[in-house]
C-alpha cells in the first residue's frame, strides 16, 4: 500500500518537476528579458537623426543596467533604415528584418556566439525625419551566466520544497494507515488468541469505530454458539435413544440365545421384532428430521398446489395401513389452495403425523373403528391443515411438551418421540404454526397453520 | 616602440627563449621597472620558469591581441581597464578559478572569473612646489575649474594632462570623468582656454612637472606620480578631495597561451597576499588591498580619502569603445582641450 503510494508519488513527482523546470526556465528568461528589454530602449534613446544623419549616442546607463547580471558579457550592433551596420558587432548571428516594424513586440533569440549561449533581443525604432526615414534596429545580446545560475536555484528551491513536501504526505499516510489500521490489527489479535467455540465475549474496545464490528462478531458467534448447543443436545439426546433401543434388542436376542430350548420361543422374536421396528423407525424419523432441518434452513421454494400432496400422501397412507382397520377421510377445501413450500418437507410432516395418528388413535378401542379425518381449510391468508383422530387424544397440560423432541406422552411407549417435533419444525420453517387441540372425533386434532400463496406474492415471486 | 626585456634571472637562456615554450609570457602596459620585484618574486616561486615581459602601451597592446604580430602571451596586464573588458568580451581571455578575494567586498575589483585587478591606482593632480609657494594648491575639481577662470594667467601653456586620443587610459579617465562629475565638460573648457598640454605618457608629464615647464597636471595615474615624488622634491601629489578615480590595473589569461596553468599561478600570485604586499613595498603600483598602503604614499593619502570611485571591470566600459560613442567623445574633447 505504501509502496504504492510511494510510487505514486514518486511519478507525481516526476511530473512537477518538468513543470517546475518549466517555470524556472520561463521566470529566469522573464527577468533578464526585462533588463535585455530596459536597456535596448535605453539604446534606443541614445540614437536620432542629427544633421540628416542618424545620431547615435548610447547613454551610459544603457550598459549599466545590464551590470545586475554582472558577470555576463554584452554584444550589440545598431543597424540603420537600410540595415547597414552603424555601429556594435558586425559578426552577430542574427540580423535586423527588414519586414518588421516599430511597433511590433520586440524579438528574442537565443544563439550560440563566440562558443557561449546568447540572448538576444532585437528592438526597433522608427526615424520620420524628412532626411532619414525608417527603421532603426538595436540587436543586443547577453551571456546567460545569470540567467542561468537564477534558472537553477529557482529548480532547486522548488524541487527541495516539492521533496520535502511529498516526504511529508509519504509520512503523514503512513501514519494515518497505521493508526486507521491498528484497530483491525487488535481485533484480530484478539480474534486469533480465542478459540472461536469459548463462550467468551471480544473485550470491550474504547475504539469508536471498531465497538459496531465487536459487538456484531460477539452476536454472530454467540448465535454460532446457541445454535451449536442445540446440535449438541440433539445428537446427545439421538444417540441415548438410538443406544437405548439397540441395548433393548441386543438384551431380546441374548434372551433368546440363553434359552435351554432348542426353539425359540415366538413371542421373544415377537419382542426382537418390536424392538427392530422401533429402531428402524427412530432412526428413519431421525434422519427424516435432520432432512427437514438441513432443507429448511435452505429455504428453496416453490409454490405448491396443497390438494395434489394431500392426495398422495392419503394414497400412500391408504395403501400402507391397508392392512389396519383404520378408515381414512378427507375433506378438500371449497376453493383453490397453495402455499410456497417445499415439497419433501411437507409430505414427510404430513406422512410423520398421520403416522402418529394412526399409531395412537384407536389403540385400546377396539370397540370402534380407526378413523382419521384429513381436511384442508382455507382461511383469509392462511390455509389450515388438519389431521384428527378419534383416539384418547393428548391432556390438554401436556400438548406443549409433545411438540418437544423425544418426548413421549401419555400412552405412548410405541413412539419415538419426534413425529410431532418434525411436523413442528417443518410448519416453522414455512412460516407457519403447529397447533394441537381437542378432536371432534375424541383424539387429537393437528392443525399445520401455513401462509397461503396469494396472486399479489405469486406476482412478487415471478418478477 | 616595442621594448623586450627579459628578467634578469634568466639572462643565460635568451638565446633559446623564443625557441621555447617554457617561458611565461607576459604582455603588459606597465613600466617595467614597476613590476619587476613582482616578477623577481614569482621567479623565486616558480625558479624553472623564466618570464618573457613585452612592454607596450595601452593601445598598442590591444592592437597587437587584435592582430597579432607576435606569438600569443600567456599573460596580458593593462591599466587601460575599458579595453581588457573589450578584449575579455570578445572572448580572448580564457576562466581562472580560486584566484584569491583581497578583500571582501570588492566585486567590481574582478569580472566573469577572466579579468582581475590587482591594483588601485587612484587618478591624482600633481603639482610644481615651488610654482605654488605662493598660490592656494586646488583640492578639489571645482576649485580647480575656479582657479582656472580666475589665474588664467597663472595657468597658461603650465598646465598638462594625459592625450584621450592616444593614450587608452587618458581615453578611460577622460571619459569616466564625464560619467562621474557633471561639470567636467566645463573642466575641460577651461583647461583648453589655459591652453592645457597633451601627452601620451606619465613620464614625459611628470619630467615636465619636476623642471618646471608645467605648474599642474591634471588627471594624473596617482601611482606614478607619487613614486616620482618620493624621489623628486619638485613635485607634490593631490588626491583630490571631492571624488577620486580609481584605476584598477587588470590581468586576464589569453585563450591562446601556452602555459594557462602557469598563467593562472601568476595572477593568483598578484592577488595572493605575498603578490599584495610585494606592490604595496617595493613597486610604484597600489596595492588593489588599500589597508596596505603604499611605500610612496607617506602622508598616507590614499587612506584618507573616501570618495574613491574605483572604475568597476565590468561591461558598462563597453559603451565609451563604441564607435559612435568614441568619435563623439573626442570630437568633443578635441573642441573643448583645442578650441
Amino acid at each position: 500500500m505504501l509502496t504504492r503510494t510511494a510510487l505514486l508519488m514518486c511519478t507525481v513527482l516526476a511530473i512537477l518537476s518538468v513543470g517546475v523546470w518549466h517555470y524556472a526556465n520561463t521566470s529566469a528568461d522573464y527577468s533578464y528579458d526585462r533588463l535585455l528589454s530596459s536597456a535596448s530602449v535605453t539604446m534606443l534613446d541614445g540614437i536620432n537623426v542629427d544633421k540628416n544623419q542618424v545620431h547615435i549616442d548610447l547613454p551610459y546607463s544603457a550598459f549599466e543596467i545590464l551590470q545586475l547580471a554582472p558577470e555576463d558579457k554584452i554584444y550589440y550592433g545598431i543597424y540603420g533604415p537600410n540595415g547597414h551596420l552603424l555601429s556594435g558587432y558586425s559578426d552577430l548571428p542574427l540580423e535586423p528584418s527588414m519586414t518588421e516594424r516599430a511597433a511590433d513586440q520586440p524579438r528574442y533569440e537565443l544563439h550560440t556566439y563566440k562558443g557561449q549561449k546568447v540572448r538576444f533581443i532585437v528592438r526597433h525604432k522608427r526615424l520620420s525625419e524628412r532626411s532619414v526615414a525608417g527603421n532603426v534596429t538595436v540587436i543586443l545580446g547577453q551571456t546567460t551566466i545569470a540567467r542561468d545560475t537564477q534558472m537553477r536555484d529557482t529548480l532547486y528551491a522548488a524541487l527541495t520544497t516539492l521533496m520535502a513536501v511529498m516526504a511529508i504526505a509519504l509520512l503523514v499516510l503512513w501514519l494515518a494507515i497505521n493508526r486507521a489500521l491498528t484497530p483491525l490489527s487488535w481485533l484480530s489479535s484478539q480474534l486469533v488468541s480465542q478459540s472461536p467455540l469459548e463462550n467468551g465475549q471480544l473485550p470491550a474496545t474504547k475504539i469508536m469505530e471498531v465497538a459496531p464490528l465487536t459487538q456484531a462478531i460477539n452476536n454472530y458467534r454467540q448465535q454460532w454458539l446457541d445454535a451449536l448447543a442445540v446440535m449438541r443436545d440433539f445428537i446427545a439426546d439421538a444417540s441415548h435413544q438410538i443406544r437405548t433401543a439397540q441395548a433393548t434388542t441386543k438384551a431380546q436376542l441374548e434372551i433368546a440365545l440363553s434359552s435351554q430350548s432348542e426353539k425359540i420361543d415366538r413371542s421373544v422374536v415377537e419382542a426382537i421384532y418390536q424392538d427392530h421396528t422401533k429402531l428402524t423407525r427412530l432412526t428413519n424419523q431421525l434422519l427424516v428430521h435432520a432432512t427437514i432441518v438441513h432443507r429448511g434452513d435452505r429455504q428453496e421454494f416453490i409454490p405448491l398446489d396443497i390438494p395434489v400432496i394431500l392426495q398422495e400422501v392419503i394414497t400412500h397412507a391408504v395403501r400402507d395401513y391397508a392392512h389396519t382397520d383404520i378408515e381414512f377421510e378427507y375433506v378438500a377445501a371449497h376453493e383453490k389452495v397453495a402455499i410456497l413450500g417445499d415439497e419433501i418437507v411437507l409430505k414427510e410432516a404430513l406422512r410423520n403425523v398421520i403416522d402418529n395418528a394412526v399409531a395412537h388413535g384407536s389403540t385400546g378401542n377396539a370397540a370402534t373403528h380407526g378413523l382419521i379425518r384429513i381436511s384442508l381449510k382455507a382461511s383469509g391468508p392462511n390455509c389450515q391443515l388438519w389431521v384428527e383422530d378419534n383416539g384418547p387424544g393428548i391432556p390438554e397440560e401436556q400438548r406443549q411438551r409433545a411438540l418437544e423432541r423425544f418426548v413421549k406422552v401419555g400412552s405412548n411407549t410405541q413412539g419415538s418421540g419426534l413425529g410431532l417435533a418434525i411436523a413442528q419444525t417443518a410448519a416453522i420453517s414455512h412460516h407457519g404454526q403447529l397447533m394441537l387441540s381437542q378432536s371432534e372425533l375424541g383424539g387429537l386434532a393437528v392443525c399445520f397453520l401455513l401462509p397461503r400463496l396469494t396472486e399479489a406474492s405469486n406476482a412478487s415471486l415471478n418478477s | 616602440m616595442h621594448r623586450l626585456i627579459v628578467s634578469l634571472i634568466s639572462f643565460f637562456f635568451v638565446a633559446n627563449l623564443f625557441a621555447n615554450d617554457t617561458v611565461l609570457r607576459i604582455y603588459s602596459a606597465t613600466d617595467i621597472s614597476a613590476i619587476r620585484p613582482m616578477l623577481h618574486e614569482f621567479e623565486s616561486l616558480y625558479p624553472d620558469v623564466p618570464v618573457l615581459y613585452r612592454e607596450f602601451n595601452t593601445i598598442e597592446l590591444f592592437d597587437e591581441l587584435l592582430n597579432p604580430s607576435l606569438p600569443a602571451p600567456d599573460v596580458v596586464i593593462s591599466s587601460a581597464a575599458d579595453l581588457q573588458v573589450k578584449l575579455v568580451n570578445d572572448g580572448f581571455a580564457q576562466p581562472v578559478y580560486d584566484v584569491p578575494d583581497v578583500s571582501p567586498n570588492q566585486p567590481w575589483a574582478q569580472w566573469s572569473n577572466e579579468l582581475f585587478g590587482f591594483t588601485y591606482e587612484p587618478i591624482v593632480f600633481v603639482y610644481n612646489k615651488e610654482a605654488f609657494k605662493n598660490t592656494a594648491i586646488p583640492h578639489t575639481h571645482e576649485a580647480l575649474a575656479e582657479q582656472l577662470r580666475e589665474k588664467a594667467a597663472f595657468y597658461q601653456d603650465r598646465i598638462g594632462t594625459y592625450d584621450a586620443g592616444s593614450s587608452g587610459l587618458g581615453y578611460l579617465v577622460a571619459s569616466q570623468d564625464e560619467v562621474t562629475f557633471s561639470l567636467t565638460g566645463r573642466l575641460q573648457e577651461s583647461l583648453g582656454r589655459a591652453k592645457a598640454s597633451i601627452h601620451c605618457c606619465s613620464s614625459i608629464l611628470l619630467t615636465r612637472l619636476s623642471t618646471g615647464d608645467l605648474v599642474f597636471g591634471y588627471n594624473l595615474l596617482g601611482s606614478y606620480a607619487m613614486a616620482k615624488a618620493t624621489n623628486n622634491e619638485h613635485i607634490g601629489v593631490i588626491v583630490p578631495e571631492d571624488y577620486t578615480l580609481a584605476i584598477l590595473r587588470s590581468a586576464f589569461v589569453h585563450k591562446n597561451a601556452t602555459r594557462p596553468e602557469l598563467a593562472a599561478a601568476f595572477i593568483r600570485y598578484l592577488r595572493s597576499p605575498a603578490g599584495q604586499i610585494t606592490i604595496a613595498t617595493k613597486t610604484a603600483l597600489m596595492p588593489l588591498n588599500r589597508q596596505l598602503g603604499s611605500h610612496n604614499d607617506p602622508e598616507q593619502q590614499l587612506q584618507k580619502s573616501t570618495n574613491f570611485h574605483p572604475i568597476r571591470l565590468g561591461p558598462e566600459l563597453l559603451l565609451y569603445l563604441d564607435q559612435h560613442k568614441k568619435a563623439q567623445f573626442l570630437n568633443s574633447w578635441s573642441l573643448a582641450m583645442r578650441p
